[in-house]
């Protein structure tokens, strides 16, 4: 059945990649974003490939997501949502305005946003949000960020909870993907193709799966690290 | 903004390697806004890297890493102009309609567009439809902090200078390629000849249009002539599934797989096996077989492989041809994989390849045998007045480079003019800067 997906966060590849994944099955994508130039690149891509309707929505999630709201009750077909939208700096980057945008973005306006998404009239929600592994356990490189994204897993976790009829959540927690964020770092050892990261995330959707760790060798390695005691930890770079 | 870092990079022949500051940008805006910040004066962009030769690395400057910017733009059904970014490659092309095929295939799908712009590349078609820069309708080049859209009316002297300009003329941001509406199905039929005379005589006739030659040099001559025709949509699925499977993909080895007495023996076995099929396959199956094995240039181990690639002029082209075979057995050289191709037209550009003649493209194990043989052959080339493909070539020196490419200092006086920050290795190599 078609379906219509809206991507928050589009311009980031790993959105893009999982846009083309959609596309591909022929579902229509809502792309949301703040640079309009390089939305509208990645919409006119989707329709040439792929032949299917992609509008786009310019918005910028650390000042208001009502264009956003706007949309999604004026819609009458079922939306599905896929998250991807998070400010990603390390803690040294940051400042008070960063700091205060990092939050708005990473925790107050998504919840918002899946707070209003799940009270749409519609007989199925179905939405996916990427996490980090940086969530699950604190570093001083980046705890902020890594703290935003707990925050939402725990709250996500409290809907999974609720077990909500017809509500599918899936939590993606991502390692290492070939973004900017990891191109030529020293220290990383394997970065996964951001299409086979939307890969996984299309499989894991398609499965119902409440949380997926990607790649999956991150699985065994945070679950070390989360058993290491504190002052072993610290000795950790 | 991207950030720079320090890379080594490769290229298809694996046996050269090249660090340098790079930046692989997500979008067009970060390109653009990363250039304007860096201001480079030493830049090179590079797609797919999948050059034979020094033509893609810019050693200690900054490489610009183009492959994310792959995405179509816009395209108009009443020209069949298709505007795509440069980093789209040759499969994306196949796989944007099944109703349209790029006009100009290369050696493989994985090159990206703007490579092929800046390489000029051919296809098996180069006898009906020129190489890739005659249907390149305009092309957006940035150049420092500058944007400049270039077409055979807008700045031609750039465009020409860009069509084969190796990357030096300027980032190519935009393409508009003329994409050609005829099915993805091919019928194939093949025929072997034993004898050079045979061979160029197959090659005179315009009787298809895809045409090809496989040359055995290991053993007593011999050549499988593959001969490539559309046909019709309806006759053919629709579906060209298959070309997302890669068969089976070489891994990294220590050692070479390539001996002499087991690539005659596949030679042998493939005169026989190679010779037989005659079929409709999809035109990529038949254009890039090699694709099917993902990193197949690694079987020749950590050393890797070199190729040459010349044009012999139609004048005396069987006695050159003879001379080039000689030259191979006497320097004692393995050549794994000769194709022999027929241009009919000039390329566009001014540093372009293809003039009238034959061409002859040879994979070499990489040795000292090897490297002495391409040189031997490029000063054989060079005094038959005929040249050597940029892409591939590793040992031209500056001075056969002038005399092979006539146009070299109208290509100089057009980066001086337009005050292109643009280096590569091989520009270097060649005294082009």
């Amino acid at each position: 059945m078609k379906e219509t997906w809206m991507i928050i966060g589009a311009t980031s590849v790993i959105a893009e990649a999982f846009a083309l994944e959609m596309a591909a099955l022929k579902h229509d994508v809502i792309l949301v974003g703040r640079q309009e130039a390089a939305l509208n690149a990645i919409a006119s891509n989707l329709t040439l490939r792929h032949g299917i309707d992609s509008t786009i929505i310019i918005c910028d999630m650390a000042k208001k997501i009502n264009p956003i709201l706007t949309v999604l009750e004026n819609t009458d077909s079922t939306i599905h949502l896929f998250i991807a939208c998070s400010a990603m700096q390390q803690n040294h980057e940051l400042n008070d305005a960063l700091i205060k945008d990092m939050i708005t973005v990473n925790i107050t306006h998504t919840i918002l946003l899946i707070e209003h998404y799940l009270k749409k009239q519609q007989t199925t929600h179905q939405f996916c949000f990427l996490s980090s592994v940086a969530s699950m356990r604190g570093r001083s490189k980046n705890s902020i960020y890594g703290a935003t994204k707990a925050a939402i897993e725990v709250y996500l976790e409290g809907l999974q909870h609720q077990a909500i009829p017809n509500t599918f959540i899936t939590i993606m927690r991502l390692g290492f993907i070939d973004t900017k964020h990891t191109f030529g770092l020293p220290g990383v050892f394997y970065a996964a193709p951001p299409s086979a990261c939307a890969k996984a995330c299309v499989k894991a959707i398609n499965k119902h799966k409440r949380l997926v760790t990607y790649p999956f060798i991150w699985r065994p390695i945070m679950f070390v690290i989360r058993q290491l005691p504190f002052f072993l930890f610290r000795k950790i770079n | 903004m991207s950030i720079l870092t320090t890379q080594t990079l490769s290229n298809f022949s694996h046996h050269q390697h090249s660090t340098c500051q790079c930046l692989r940008p997500d979008s067009d805006n970060e390109l653009r806004v990363s250039l304007t910040q860096l201001a480079p004066k030493n830049i090179l962009p590079r797609g797919s890297g999948l050059s034979y030769n020094d033509c893609c690395f810019n050693t200690d400057g900054i490489v610009i890493d183009t492959t994310r910017l792959n995405r179509f733009l816009s395209f108009d059904e009443a020209t069949n102009i298709l505007v795509c970014e440069p980093g789209v490659t040759f499969r994306d092309l196949f796989l944007f309609n099944p109703n349209y095929i790029p006009p100009v295939i290369p050696g493989t799908l994985y090159a990206t567009l703007a490579g092929g712009v800046a390489n000029d590349v051919h296809g098996k078609n180069q006898s009906h439809q020129g190489s890739l820069g005659e249907h390149i309708a305009w092309l957006e080049l940035l150049i420092g902090d500058k944007c400049i859209v270039t077409s055979p009316t807008q700045h031609p002297d750039l465009f020409y200078a860009t069509i084969g300009g190796l990357g030096l003329t300027g980032i190519i941001s935009k393409i508009a390629v003329k994409m050609v509406k005829k099915s993805h199905w091919v019928c194939v039929n093949k025929h072997t000849v034993t004898t050079l005379p045979a061979l160029l005589e197959a090659f005179k006739k315009q009787d298809t249009d895809y045409k090809v030659a496989w040359l055995d040099l290991l053993n007593p001559f011999f050549a499988i002539i593959s001969k490539a025709h559309h046909v019709d949509p309806a006759d053919t699925p629709q579906d060209v599934g298959g070309l997302e499977r890669v068969l089976l993909s070489c891994p990294k080895l220590p050692f070479s797989l390539i001996y002499r007495g087991t690539h005659r023996l596949f030679n042998r076995i493939y005169q026989n096996v190679g010779a037989k099929s005659s079929k409709i396959m999809p035109l990529w199956q038949f254009n890039n077989p090699l694709d099917k094995l993902g990193q197949w240039q690694r079987a020749y181990g950590p050393k890797g492989l070199i190729q040459f690639q010349g044009l012999i002029p139609d004048l005396d082209a069987e006695l050159t041809l003879k001379a080039l075979f000689d030259v191979i057995k006497s320097h004692g050289a393995l050549p794994t994989l000769a194709v022999l191709k027929r241009f009919e037209k000039p390329g566009v550009g001014l540093l372009s390849f293809a003039r009238p003649g034959f061409t002859l493209a040879i994979d070499f194990k990489h040795n000292d045998a090897a490297i002495n043989a391409v040189k031997a052959m490029n000063d054989l080339i060079t005094s038959v007045n005929g040249n050597i493909y940029l892409a591939k070539d590793q040992q031209l020196k500056p001075a056969q480079f002038e005399l092979l490419y006539p146009k070299h200092q109208a290509f100089r006086n057009v980066l001086k003019h337009y005050q292109s920050p643009h280096h590569s290795d091989l520009a270097k190599r060649l005294g082009l800067l």
